[in-house]
């Protein structure tokens, strides 16, 4: 038998200088994960988007104005992860082979302290039935079980590809996964290669490079929560804003 | 010594014991129980179970063609992933390529014929009462009107399906008309060279420079290929890239550099640019000397750009006379691209700006050379059965007005919107009847008297067409992942029966294709299953190619040498000319900068400007307000300032032809004096396809003289509840 056994720690880089805002990641990554269609009268504040693309400005007016788009997910905290604290029904679980933070549907009575307690606004409440426009639920991927309403949600970096990626690697006598094996469905999708995800405990990999490399920097770091999202940008007045507390995003989803 | 139980005893063993119940997880747990048993109910998302199978096609839903790995569970289309490698896609696929399947359930679907009464009620109609309705109305439009009475809209016009119709509008002395599309411009390029030209590409990926005019180049435009080399992605070099426009586009946000140009001051510009080229002798003088028809003499192009100087250039453009000369001396640095961009719902520049954009191309010597304009070679026209000869093809601004009696659209999406009053235009004021053959209620087709519903992209058989920067010619096929619904019908099955003709099925005109370009013996075929190509001449017999089109395959063709032909820098048309002499002297609606507030109507790249939205994307871009649908305008708080507008408030954009309700959204990147209004489908209204045609802006423009739309007077006014 060959069991994955090596220490990860899976973590992803985007560069928020080739972000465009095409929104193709959040796409993606709804169709791989099954996120439902939730009525229109959700809004901004009570959606369903495990990565979100948010638009910031440097707030100067035509023609010196910027704007730069924002892709927050999930920021898999490696230290003190402020969600796995809070949650009453142990519904949140950081693996500790791989660093990857999920979030467990059936463990969860949604109490939405998670969402309360994550300064990233990354964690999403079902509000609504999981349900999807007439006939199109043939059309989900099989291998990911939809939420029932009641209970939160978030970015667990594809855990159906990190499976099938396992399972592929151990039937046929490998211990490791290679890295081209796992992607997660929005750096697949980007078509602008601003999401890079990798094994960060690898020091050769991209992603490691990346994240060691000095325009690399993390959301909120003064939190102290070690996410294993990085984010690079040239552009300073992107850094001064990502540092704020709370981030200056519109249409949050703490609701 | 008794045991006696007390009621205070009592009491305290049950208080205890629920304190006791309330600390260990035994009520939570039922709770917990109970709360997931409520949602256990016969709604819950069944997922798809069976067979899993692995496809490849090619996608329809945009000219630009991407290879498509298509993974089913029991029949279902379950995920799309692009296929690396591809010739022509490079392993891209855009958010709507990944979401199209499910526009085949989309609410807005059409799944029965329906007619517009005399009471002007529409009411659904058997299928063969809706043919035989047609065929009356073809009968009283060849009755009552010469040469073009009858016409087919084609958004896709190159393909083997628009031959089929040319050879039946041609037993009707009928005109095929070409729909609005992306790769348009070109024509007005051809149409600026001397002698027979062969069809043209935008050697996008290899050019060192491009110069967009508002062209979504970084947005999807042409191929994948191409888009991978633009955002340098593919280890070689990357294009530098210029992008002219008002808009905060993303190709604006994206490119190397972004000329914010003040609304409709592009030929301005245009000419400004060749004013440096000349003065500064930045072109071969000899070739362009011996080339160019129209450069010297009186009412020359030398004459005419001399009095673009930079300073003057920049008073109007509101762009810096260094910049101008910088971009004027990059551009002629090597060979560059330069692309008149056709947006998806603010449609093209104006025909003056697109000829003096080009002007650019041909003084720069770009026509004919590697990075820049290519040619393609075009395989010899198939001869389809009958006697009847080929009716022509032609632009819709050269369809005379009020000509048309009976137009057929096809179904198939262009990418482009357009305003209903364009169509007008065109049809017999008293008599003209449109019938759209379309799977959606879309933009100007929502009025068709008669529609009746057609296939998805992922439903049916087709050609993808080649894409804009494509430098050969190309075949690939979108093989169907889905079955078509029964109360879908094929356009050709539906002429043939109107006119009880034998017109060729689509996969006999596909099929006669894939055996000429066999007999042909050039190029390659990619086999997406290996991810490589294998030359044409390994595969034996005509049945083997058609067998690997059939399985994903693409062909193309081998490239061919161009030699520019002598060519005229202001084109052949007289009133062409004249306008780019007067475009200093008389600013017409299209010149923005003459009026205090312009509506400048626009369309995502990748969300079809004719067509709706797939749930996913429609959920997602509601959620995030990333991208702002018809409901919304957005203007730089400035302007909103001085009109007396906030963040929010209701308003109503009012121009000549009528208004159109929205919400302000202030965005500091807007220019001032401009308000931007998305055309395309409505975000926010998934599920009532009655209010999803978002197309209310392309109501307002009134396109009286040059088909271009792009600028708009308007004015903002404020909404009394």
């Amino acid at each position: 038998m060959t069991k994955t056994t090596t220490q990860k720690r899976y973590g992803m880089v985007i560069d928020i200088d080739r972000c465009d805002g095409c929104g193709a990641c959040m796409v993606a990554c709804s169709l791989e994960n099954n996120v439902s269609v939730v009525p229109p009268e959700a809004g901004l504040h009570r959606g369903l988007t495990w990565i979100r693309v948010y638009s910031i400005t440097n707030e100067k007016e035509y023609p010196h104005s910027d704007t730069a788009y924002l892709p927050v997910s999930c920021q898999h905290c490696g230290n003190e992860t402020p969600c796995v604290g809070v949650c009453p029904q142990s519904a949140v679980d950081v693996d500790p082979k791989n660093g990857i933070v999920s979030q467990i549907p059936e463990r969860c009575m949604g109490c939405r302290y998670c969402m309360v307690a994550c300064p990233y606004h990354a964690r999403y409440f079902n509000w609504w039935d999981p349900v999807w426009p007439e006939g199109t639920e043939h059309l989900l991927n099989p291998g990911v079980t939809p939420r029932m309403r009641g209970v939160v949600e978030k970015c667990n970096f594809c855990h159906g590809r990190h499976h099938a990626a396992q399972e592929r690697a151990a039937s046929e006598g490998r211990s490791e996964i290679e890295p081209n094996e796992y992607q997660t469905a929005c750096a697949e999708a980007c078509p602008n290669g601003a999401i890079t995800f990798g094994d960060l405990a690898d020091k050769d990999s991209e992603v490691a490079k990346l994240a060691a490399g000095p325009e690399s920097f993390q959301l909120l770091k003064t939190l102290g929560t070690g996410p294993k999202v990085y984010y690079l940008t040239q552009r300073s007045w992107v850094r001064d804003m990502a540092a704020k507390t709370p981030l200056p995003l519109d249409g949050q989803s703490n609701d | 010594m008794g045991f006696s139980v007390k009621r205070r005893d009592f009491l305290g063993l049950i208080g205890g014991g629920a304190i006791g119940a309330a600390l260990s997880p035994a009520p939570w747990k039922s709770l917990d129980d109970v709360a997931i048993w409520t949602q256990n109910w016969s709604w819950k998302p069944r997922l798809p179970r069976g067979p899993v199978e692995v496809a490849f096609t090619h996608c329809g839903l945009c000219p630009a063609g991407c290879g498509l790995k298509v993974r089913s569970v029991g029949g279902s289309p379950v995920s799309v992933h692009g296929v690396p490698g591809h010739p022509l896609s490079a392993g891209f696929v855009c958010a709507l390529g990944l979401a199209g399947r499910y526009l085949s359930y989309h609410p807005s679907r059409i799944v029965e014929p329906t007619v517009v009464g005399t009471d002007g009620q529409r009411r659904g109609i058997p299928f063969k009462a809706a043919v035989r309705q047609l065929g009356k109305w073809l009968d009283e439009a060849r009755s009552g009107g010469g040469h073009g009475s009858v016409a087919i809209l084609d958004n896709r016009p190159d393909r083997m399906r628009s031959l089929a119709y040319r050879k039946w509008l041609g037993a009707l002395d009928g005109v095929h008309v070409k729909g609005l599309r992306e790769d348009a411009p070109i024509n007005r390029l051809r149409a600026m060279l001397d002698g027979q030209v062969p069809e043209l590409g935008l050697d996008i990926a290899r050019a060192r420079t491009v110069l967009s005019f508002g062209a979504p180049v970084l947005e999807g435009l042409g191929s994948g290929e191409a888009g991978s080399r633009l955002r340098g992605r593919s280890g070689t070099e990357k294009p530098y890239i210029v992008q002219i426009e008002t808009r905060p586009s993303r190709t604006a946000h994206s490119a190397d550099l972004w000329l914010r140009i003040a609304p409709g001051t592009e030929t301005v510009l245009a000419l400004g640019l060749a004013n440096i080229l000349v003065s500064e002798g930045l072109y071969d003088k000899e070739i362009i000397g011996r080339t160019a028809l129209d450069l010297d003499g009186p009412g020359g192009y030398r004459e005419l750009v001399a009095r673009f100087s930079p300073k003057q250039v920049a008073r109007i453009t509101g762009i810096d006379a260094a910049t101008i000369k910088k971009v004027a001396r990059r551009f002629a640095s090597g060979p560059a691209v330069v692309i008149p961009g056709v947006d998806p719902g603010g449609g093209p520049l104006s025909p003056e700006a697109q000829t003096a954009a080009f002007s650019l191309s041909l003084l720069n010597g770009d026509v004919g050379r590697p990075g820049g304009v290519v040619a393609r070679r075009v395989s010899e026209t198939i001869q389809l059965p009958g006697t009847a000869q080929l009716a022509n093809t032609v632009e819709l601004a050269d369809v005379p007005d009020g000509s048309i009696r009976l137009l057929i659209a096809d179904g198939i999406a262009g990418g482009c919107a357009m305003p209903t009053s364009l169509l007008k235009r065109k049809l017999n004021p008293s008599e003209g009847r449109v019938v759209s053959l379309s799977p959606f209620e879309r933009s100007a087709m929502h009025e068709a008297d008669l529609v009746l519903p057609s296939t998805t992209p992922f439903e049916s058989i087709d050609e993808t067409g080649v894409p804009i920067d494509s430098p050969v010619d190309s075949m690939g096929l979108t093989v169907p992942s889905m079955r078509a619904p029964d109360y879908s019908v094929d356009s050709l099955h539906v002429l043939s029966m109107v006119t009880k003709s034998n017109v060729p099925k689509i996969t006999e005109l596909l099929r006669s294709r894939s055996d000429r370009i066999h007999a042909g013996g050039r190029g390659s075929v990619f086999d997406p299953s290996k991810g490589e190509s294998a030359p044409i001449t390994e595969f034996k017999t005509a049945g083997h190619l058609w067998r690997a089109l059939l399985d994903g395959g693409l062909w193309t063709d081998s490239s061919a040498t161009f030699t520019c032909p002598p060519f005229r820098l202001m084109g052949a048309d007289a009133a062409i000319r004249d306008r780019l002499h007067k475009v200093l002297e008389q600013p017409s609606t299209a010149d923005g900068w003459a009026h205090e507030l312009v509506l400048m109507p626009f369309g995502w790249r990748d969300a079809p400007g004719d067509g709706p939205l797939p749930p996913v994307m429609a959920k997602l871009f509601r959620e995030t307000r990333l991208r702002l649908d018809s409901r919304f305008a957005t203007i730089c708080p400035g302007t909103a300032k001085d009109l007396g507008f906030a963040e929010g408030d209701k308003a109503s954009i009012k121009t000549s032809l009528g208004s159109i309700t929205v919400e302000v959204v202030l965005d500091p990147a807007v220019a001032n004096g401009v308000v931007h209004v998305a055309v395309g489908p409505s975000t926010g209204a998934f599920g009532d396809a009655t209010r999803e045609k978002g197309d209310q802006p392309l109501d307002l423009p009134s396109c009286k003289n040059d088909d271009c739309w792009r600028v708009i007077p308007a004015k903002m006014l404020e909404v009394v509840s």
